[in-house]
This record gives C-alpha cells, structure tokens and sequence, in this order.
C-alpha cells in the first residue's frame, strides 16, 4: 500500500484515530511519519493515554477560589492532585480524605478494605485488638475492686499504647 | 531456561496469557509525582536489598538498571508484556528486576514505587496470584508499605486502592470480534466489575483479535474474589467464543481457506509488516485451535509472535534496523519458523 501523504513511498505506518465516534485509519511511510512526529515507538499517537482519571475528580470550578490547600507531608497541592489524578504521598489520602472521597466512591463504591493486610497494620491491629481486651478485663477487674489487677491492667494498656504511638 | 511464553498453560489455543499485578508504595518516601532523584535511586536500592536473598531455584531474578538498556531492548521488554510502556520510555533511575524464565518482572519506579508483575501461559490465575503474594511478603518483611485500614494498600491513583491487585488475561477472541460482539460482551462484563481491551492496555487497540479482561475494582474486595470472579467470567467467554466459532464459520471450507492462504503466505512472504504477521498469526491460531493445522504448536506460534515484534527484532539483530529491513527480517523468522508446517 502506498502512503497516503506522498503517495511515493510504501506504507509502513499504520494509525487510526477516532473523532466523535468515526474511525478514520490512516496509512503512511516512514519519511511521512517522521514529518508528523509519529516516530515515537512509545507514545504513537503523541499523546498520553492515562490522563483520563483526572476528569473523575470534581472539577476545580468547584474548589474555593486562592490559595489550593497543600499536603503538609510532600506539598503537592489539591489543585495539582486534580489536575493529574495522581496522588504526592500516602498523608495526601488523610488530607484530602473529604474531597477525594466522592471520587474514590465513584470508582469502587462505599467500600472498605478487606484484602491483604501488610506486617506493619497487622502488628498495629494486634496492638489494637489486645488494648481493647485489656480495657474490657480493666472494667471488669474495678467493678470487682480488684485495684491490684487493674493497676496491671493500666500498665499493660498503657505500654501498648505508647508502642502504639512510636509505630504511627 | 524456556521463557515462560513459550511454556504450554491451560485452555492456551484461546488464553495467551494470565497476569497478576500488585501495586506498591512505601510511606517513607513521596510517591512518584513528588519524589527526589536521590529518594528513588535510595528506593531501587531498598527493595534491591530486599530481594536479593530470596530464593528462586533456577529461576533466579536479575536486577536490571533500565537506563543501561538499549531503545530495542527495552521496546522488547514492552513487547513482551514485562514492562509497561511509560517505564520503558522514561528509564533514568528506574530498576526492573527480571526472573530468568521472564515470568516475574518487578518495576521500581512505575507509577507505584513498586509493582510486582506475575505472567503465565494460558489461564493460571491462582497460581500466579500465588507467586505475586510470596514476592509481596518477603517485600513487606523489610519495607514499610503505605498502608490505611480503610482504604487498604495505598496507590498514586485511587483506581488501584485496596489490594492494588490487577488480575488481567489475554484472550483470543476472533469468532466474537467477527460476530461484532465485543462492544456487547465489553457492557455485561463492566456490570461485573471487570474491563475489556486492546492488546497493550488501556486506550490501545486489538491487534490480531486479542482482547484482555481483568478485574476493574479494587476496594471492598478480596484477591482470591477478584481472582475467582474474573476466572469465572474468562471460563464463560471461552464458551461463548467456542460457540461464535461454530456460528460464524458454520462452513469449515471457508475458514479453511483463510488458514491455509495465510500458511501459505507466511511459508512464503519475503516482506512482512508487523501488522500483517499478528493477523496472519492469529489465523494459525485460530487454525490450530480448530484442529485444521495439525503441523504447527501453539508455542510455534507463540515463539514467533514474541521473535518478530519490532522491539525484538532489533535487539536480537543488534542494531536499529529500518522498518523496511525489519519486514525483510520478519519474513525471514516466519518462513524459517514455519518451514515444516
């Protein structure tokens, strides 16, 4: 097939491109290709394919006009995020929790995680789970006025918690 | 050691291959938007250390700097599915850990810190879900994954929160592509949850009637349901694309004719463009699937779909060759590779 630019050369380029719904397909050669700076082995068709998320988010219209908030961790701000779909840290998911929130429902619906847990939140959840016991046995051992078992008790809650806050 | 593509895997006359991906980040650096050269050269290092003792068998992983490879190379990583094209195009400071046989390929530096990539051939879900998590815990060992009980394993794009899993297989599907079908099976499955498309991706088009589906949330659902679910729905789409066969090539004269034409040309070819391969290709396919082309194994075939891509082609010649010279070449590889069928 000869390149429909030139109409010199063989076709070695192969591309379609759809507007509105209607595919064209094109055919062209390589100087052609050059010329329209389809060379690009990576990015064919010259423009990024994976900015489609951002449109997801609300538009920014609807943010406060000024200053965008900034994530204090990494300092991307709110704006930046929108505009990119793309988050600047994991503290970016607690700083905009509220707006990200009708975003990441709109993807996966009111959903929690219940997948894997990593070593470290697993740990973390142990800790959680055991101080909650302990409060309960804690309860249970003043209406007794068991003191000295509650004291123990106190301590133990106490000594996870601050575990608990050094991992945090 | 035989490339994992070229291994025999279940239902693969119609499941070219099965994928498990796992997205990863660690708390304690910015994710990729905001993260210092010096900060993702320290990550590479990291999980380099972290990976470096684990014990494969023969199997054993190599840790590739992708700024030393050639263009050729790394379009022939992407060629193969081991690497996505955005690492590919952008290799400064990135790191890609490779098993021997292919099958793990791990980026650092992605759009996640880290993502684990697990491949097999045909349909083997759980099992490369398997090896994926193993990978991932002897990563969680020493790394500090971010990490939030509500919303799980924490991505640079909200689409993969949760698991971080994305479980995809490649089908071939020409009976349903024929029968228009696709855009019909394309709604039920997104009711599912799941997603349809091209061969390399989203926003790419099918090339030699390759579609991949794989599951689309990630939030609110376990790896085993998002594994079995997307099982379920692949095994129902072999049925269907059995069935669309007999419907659409109800005299085998025809479809005969197609496959024997494209040997034919193939045996013969002395020019043959990339595009012309994969269609011709996926007719031997479809042939040997059907039981016309009794000469030719599906791993002939897919030893030559993995040998004639551009990317390959130039590496395995070691020079960047034109395209006119890679059609040459091409040509060549197919007649040779087919010379006994």
């Amino acid at each position: 097939m000869l390149c429909q630019k030139c109409q010199k050369k063989e076709a070695t380029t192969h591309f379609q491109r759809t507007v509105n719904g209607q595919t064209t397909v094109y055919h062209v050669c390589e100087d052609c290709t050059k010329e329209l700076g389809l060379t690009d082995v990576f990015h064919p068709f010259g423009f990024p394919m994976n900015n489609l998320f951002s449109s997801l988010f609300s538009s920014p219209a609807q943010t406060p006009a000024g200053a965008s908030p900034a994530c204090p961790k990494c300092g991307i701000t709110l704006r930046e995020i929108m505009d990119t779909g793309k988050m600047g840290c994991d503290e970016c998911y607690h700083t905009f929790y509220r707006e990200l929130a009708p975003s990441i429902e709109k993807i996966h619906g009111k959903a929690v995680h219940t997948g894997k847990v990593p070593r470290s939140a697993g740990a973390a959840l142990q800790r959680r789970r055991q101080v909650e016991q302990l409060k309960a046995q804690l309860e249970e051992a003043v209406k007794q006025e068991n003191f000295e078992a509650a004291a123990s008790l106190r301590d133990q809650i106490k000594s996870l918690e601050s575990e608990a806050e050094k991992h945090d | 050691m035989t490339k994992w593509y070229l291994e025999s895997g279940k239902d693969d006359d119609i499941v070219l291959s099965t994928r498990i991906r796992l997205a990863r980040n660690l708390s304690s650096y910015p994710f990729k938007s905001r993260i210092s050269p010096e900060q993702q050269r320290e990550l590479c290092q990291k999980v380099r250390s972290a990976l470096e003792g684990v014990r494969m068998g023969e199997n054993k992983l190599s840790f590739l700097t992708m700024e030393n490879m050639s263009e050729a190379e790394r379009l022939s990583l992407v060629e193969n599915h081991s690497v996505s094209p955005e690492f590919a195009d952008n290799p400064k400071d990135k790191l890609l850990i490779l098993s021997q046989n292919e099958d793990i390929s791990i980026m650092v530096g992605e759009e996640d810190h880290i993502r684990i990539q697990v491949m097999r051939p045909g349909l083997e879900l759980n099992e490369a879900l398997k090896t994926a998590d193993m990978l991932d815990n002897v990563l969680d060992e020493t790394l500090d994954y971010a990490f939030s009980e509500q919303l799980g394993f924490l991505t640079a794009c909200p689409t993969n929160l949760g698991t971080g899993l994305r479980a995809s297989v490649m089908l071939h599907l020409p009976a349903l592509e024929q029968a228009g079908a696709i855009n019909q099976l394309a709604n039920t499955i997104s009711k599912l949850g799941l997603t349809i498309r091209g061969t390399y991706g989203e926003g790419s088009d099918a090339k030699g009637a390759e579609y991949q589906i794989s599951n689309q949330i990630t939030l609110g659902i376990s790896e085993e349901m998002a594994v079995q679910n997307l099982q379920s729905v692949v095994l129902q789409v072999i049925e269907q694309e059995k069935k669309a066969r007999k419907a659409v090539w109800p005299n085998t004269v025809t479809l005969e004719d197609a496959v024997w034409r494209s040997l034919g040309i193939l045996k013969n070819a002395r020019i043959m463009s990339g595009k012309e391969a994969v269609e011709r290709l996926s007719l031997l396919r479809l042939g040997v699937s059907m039981g016309i082309l009794k000469t030719v194994s599906i791993q002939t075939l897919n030893a030559l779909s993995a040998q004639t891509g551009a990317g390959t082609l130039c590496r395995d010649s070691r020079e960047m060759l034109s395209p006119e010279q890679r059609d040459i070449k091409r040509a060549a590889l197919l007649r040779e590779g087919l010379k006994d069928a």
